[in-house]
């Protein structure tokens, strides 16, 4: 019998000795990087430049929401109220955030349609024209609850914070926020900036997946911690939605 | 034996059961995530120290290293700090569940222990029902976890095979739910419809002029 084989190019640890990241010294040369920008080399399997990572851990840190009414946070709060292990409630608290109306996959669908957008002015009408007569969902645009999304004017400000100017695809993204506005009085969300900022930064769908997956951590920990403090099983104990 | 794991999962399954892991499962998918985040949502729930695998080993391990005297069950089964709990004095199997939800878990056990007399290996659980107000009211009510790590003591199951049997049966209701929850959609479900106290300080608020910005970053 062969000797099992496994390949792999993210990277080796030779414990008691050198340990390489994507090609690089990871005591060496990372441990300068802050969080986020390591994360994105371990996700991407390169870096970008100091003012993009930062602008990007400022996005995260503008959503890192610590209201337990939030839906992934509800998760959170129900098992730091029962004591479950941080490990197992983040985990879960993480796989909620796969969902279609919000999280993941509604980020991913932001993602395709500033993707989808034409760089060319015409072109552009013509995709909303044939957007809107089908009645297409644009995820990115129409926030649930508010009209407002608070987070868009932060964001704006990482950018000018970090001496950048916005790029193609994010003036695109308003393009379509005006449009919208007056087609249907519906603003752009903080999806479609998250997506269209990734865009500028050269940061392709499947890495923009792979990185953006811990930006809510924040505020499912700072819930999970909350009600973990308090006695257990008192987060909406005795209001389980049993006929909805 | 069958005939009564069967009557166990039916019991723990009944809706007077359902807790906060199906309330989190549903949590998990009314927004359309996939089955999976319920199934990892209701898994992690169900792992609690209080009425979870945890609470069930522990009390599995606690009620048969003890010879079957009710004195010996009742110091085993003392309350004492968990340190996986933060320290909370408590025992694992007990407390932790609604008087409606005690109530339903006693009259099965009973209903049990007289069909299924012939079973002599029921024998903890007999020693239980026999003393159980004055039991539980030192510890608190027998809760899922505690009647399943009776049940499974008394077959001579391991705490193996237990965690395997308690974690498939409380999931099925979860995922039941949850899949309804994602039927129902977003809108029936009542987020952001509790009162909400903050209970720290508040900051002074900051507004930033939108307009401004978009010009400094030159979105026209």
């Amino acid at each position: 019998m062969t000797e099992p084989e496994l390949r792999a190019s993210a990277g080796i640890a030779v414990l008691g000795g050198q340990v390489v990241v994507h090609g690089r010294n990871l005591h060496a040369e990372c441990s300068n990087m802050t969080f986020i920008g390591y994360f994105f080399l371990c996700a991407t399997g390169r870096t970008l430049p100091a003012n993009e990572t930062r602008v990007l851990e400022r996005l995260w840190i503008g959503t890192g929401y610590p209201d337990a009414r939030i839906w992934c946070n509800r998760i959170a709060g129900y098992l730091g109220s029962a004591r479950v292990d941080p490990g197992l409630a983040l985990s879960a608290a993480i796989a909620a955030s796969d969902s279609v109306a919000y999280g993941f996959r509604a980020m991913r669908a932001a993602y395709a349609v500033q993707a989808a957008l034409p760089e060319d002015a015409p072109a552009r009408e013509v995709w909303l024209e044939a957007a809107l007569s089908e009645r297409r969902v644009l995820h990115g645009y129409g926030r649930p609850i508010h009209g407002r999304d608070e987070r868009i004017p932060w964001a704006l400000r990482a950018l000018a914070d970090a001496g950048l100017r916005a790029g193609p695809a994010l003036k695109r993204a308003f393009w379509l926020h005006r449009r919208l506005q007056q087609e249907k009085g519906i603003q752009m969300n903080i999806a479609a900036l998250w997506a269209a900022v990734a865009i500028d930064f050269g940061i392709v769908a499947a890495e923009y997946d792979a990185f953006m997956l811990l930006l809510f951590a924040p505020g499912y920990l700072a819930v999970y911690a909350d009600q973990r403090s308090r006695p257990p099983f008192s987060f909406l104990r005795g209001h389980q939605t049993r006929n909805p | 034996m069958n005939r009564l794991l069967r009557e166990l999962a039916r019991t723990l399954r009944h809706e007077v059961l359902w807790d906060e892991g199906v309330e989190a499962a549903r949590n998990a998918c009314v927004a359309g995530a996939p089955i999976s985040a319920a199934l990892i949502t209701a898994a992690a729930y169900y792992d609690n120290p209080f009425t979870g695998v945890r609470a069930l080993v522990e009390c599995m391990h606690r009620i048969t290293s003890v010879p079957l005297e009710i004195s010996d069950l009742h110091d085993s089964l003392a309350n004492s700090p968990q340190p996986e709990a933060d320290g909370l004095a408590f025992t694992p199997g007990f407390g932790f569940v609604t008087e409606a939800q005690a109530a339903y878990l006693r009259r099965k056990l009973g209903g049990w222990l007289r069909r299924h007399a012939a079973l002599s290996r029921l024998e903890r659980s007999a020693l239980l029902a026999e003393h159980y107000s004055a039991l539980c009211e030192a510890i608190g009510w027998l809760n899922p976890a505690g009647l399943t790590a009776f049940v499974f003591s008394d077959l001579g199951l391991s705490p193996d095979d237990a965690e395997r049997w308690y974690l498939r049966v409380r999931l099925g209701p979860a995922l039941r739910q949850a899949q309804r929850a994602r039927q129902l959609g977003v809108g029936r479900f009542p987020f952001f419809s509790e009162r909400y106290v903050y209970e720290g300080t508040w900051p002074e608020p900051v507004e930033l002029d939108l307009s401004s910005l978009m010009q400094q970053v030159g979105i026209d």
